[in-house]
């Protein structure tokens, strides 16, 4: 028998073992895919009314118990929403304007709060003061 | 060695070491994958509330209790608190109560504790942080979301101003009086203190919770995200959208405030009329459009940020450095100052 028969690990040995080390540095240096699949979703006083794709177009009128509160205007193609209108005095949740994936818009007289979802890079905010 | 022989131990040696490459394999990618994942998938529970006129996100973990009873915990507390320190509603508040008695009123500590902190931040501000302008936010219509909000007289406002201000406020041990009729409005402090005690309930669950409370803007941190990273925390640009970012810091521990003339406001003839009054006129502060704080404890940074907004980039907002507090303050030009501090907290 040869000793290089013999030998438990041969330089071929070597190269399956470090391979994988690499492939897994590799994959667990991957940031967390940015995919969008935003929804966006209504809560009235924490309760889900209301909840539809990013990427779809439309307009929704936002009632309780029959009482308009506001209209939501969701633009599929720049993947944002707005509430283009609302009863409340301030009418602070219409100038919030535009969001996208990761941003909410809160109307505090109405207790309506339209947040858009979907996965972000691990890489942005986590929170903003304001 | 017969040459089957031979053959046998080759083949044994190929299985072998397959099994073993095939397992070190799995092993090395099932790693790389938790390590990747795990990010993300940390159990952070998240609760949302109207509590203190603002939505509260409290965004929690804890592996050695339920991180959702945790959260309703917290939120409980917080909304005992603004229960408790509500100025307008009456009910259980201690703060209705005592705007409108006749006379002396003995308090609980808490209360008197964050009375004795209002006043000390008036005094040390010089008046910019104020927790006596009750009759004035009546007067503007900020009492609550719902008034009508409206620009007052002059004759009004002066009126209003005489039944205001943080010198109509003594407190002996716990007994406080309201002297010319002043009505206490702790919004300014109430709220930072109400989720520094929820943060101190949940860590009270559990010390190692990790997490965030965020009350409108105002951030109190719990732990470190996921155990072990900074929480990477944007600063609202005062004139861009809900989305715009000015400046970044990251915070594993602490609290970070920011009051802005941008969120609660109403326009007549095109001029904005924000919360934030400035006691000695009885109008909105004009010196700056947006003011953060970073301290310990978000009770101080609420406070602060308040007076900073107020007295706009001054030796007194430098002295907060002195109080173990950072603050970045953008004029009404949209200029930019800094604590020399507050330039560590940028990097991660």
């Amino acid at each position: 028998m040869k000793r290089n028969d013999l030998q438990f690990f041969s330089r071929l040995d070597l190269f399956f073992i470090v391979t994988p080390i690499f492939i897994a540095f590799f994959i667990a240096a991957i940031p967390q895919a940015s995919g969008k699949n935003g929804v966006v979703t209504v809560y009235i006083s924490g309760e889900l009314v209301y909840e539809q794709p990013l990427t779809r177009t439309a307009t929704w009128v936002v009632k309780s118990d029959g009482e308009y509160l506001s209209t939501l205007v969701v633009d599929g193609s720049k993947e944002k929403v707005k509430l283009v209108d609302s009863n409340c005095p301030l009418k602070i949740c219409e100038r919030t304007g535009w969001v996208g994936i990761g941003g909410s818009i809160v109307c505090v007289p109405n207790k309506i709060v339209v947040k858009v979802e979907g996965k972000t890079k691990a890489s942005e905010i986590d929170i903003v003061t304001w | 060695m017969r040459k089957a022989d031979r053959k046998d131990v080759l083949k044994k040696r190929i299985v072998i070491q397959s099994i073993v490459f095939l397992t070190a394999i799995l092993i090395f990618l099932a790693v790389a994958l938790w390590m990747n994942f795990s990010r993300g998938s940390t159990a952070y529970v998240e609760k949302d509330e109207f509590v203190f006129g603002t939505l509260v996100r409290v965004v929690v973990s804890s592996e050695k209790r339920d991180p959702k009873a945790i959260a309703d915990a917290m939120i409980q507390e917080m909304k005992r608190l603004e229960s408790k320190f509500h100025p307008y509603h009456d009910g259980n508040s201690v703060i209705f109560k005592l705007n409108h008695a006749t006379g002396p009123v003995t308090v609980d500590e808490e209360t008197a504790f964050l009375i004795s902190k209002s006043l000390y931040y008036s005094e040390i501000t010089a008046g910019a942080f104020d927790p006596a302008l009750g009759r004035l936010i009546k007067l503007w219509g900020f009492d609550s979301p719902d008034t009508k909000k409206r620009v007052p007289t002059s004759e009004e406002i002066a009126k209003a101003l005489e039944s205001s201000g943080y010198a109509n406020v003594e407190i002996h041990s716990k007994e406080v009086s309201l002297k010319n009729h002043a009505w206490l409005d702790l919004g300014g402090i109430a709220k930072g203190y109400a989720v520094d005690q929820a943060v101190r309930l949940a860590k009270k669950i559990d010390e190692n919770a990790t997490g965030f409370v965020d009350a409108g803007g105002d951030i109190a941190i719990i732990g470190p995200k996921f155990g072990q990273f900074p929480w990477k925390i944007g600063i609202r640009d005062p004139r861009g959208g809900p989305q715009d970012i000015i400046g970044v810091v990251y915070l594993s521990e602490g609290a970070i405030a920011t009051s802005g003339d941008y969120e609660r406001y109403f326009e007549v003839d095109g001029v904005r009329y924000h919360h934030i009054f400035d006691s000695k006129t009885g109008y909105p502060a004009r010196k700056s459009i947006s003011a953060t704080v970073i301290a310990e404890k978000l009770v101080d940074a609420d406070a602060l940020s308040t007076a900073a907004f107020v007295l706009g980039w001054s030796k007194i907002v430098e002295g907060f450095v002195g109080l173990g507090a950072q603050a970045m303050v953008i004029d009404a030009e949209g200029k930019i100052y800094k604590t020399k501090g507050f330039v560590a907290y940028e990097k991660e």
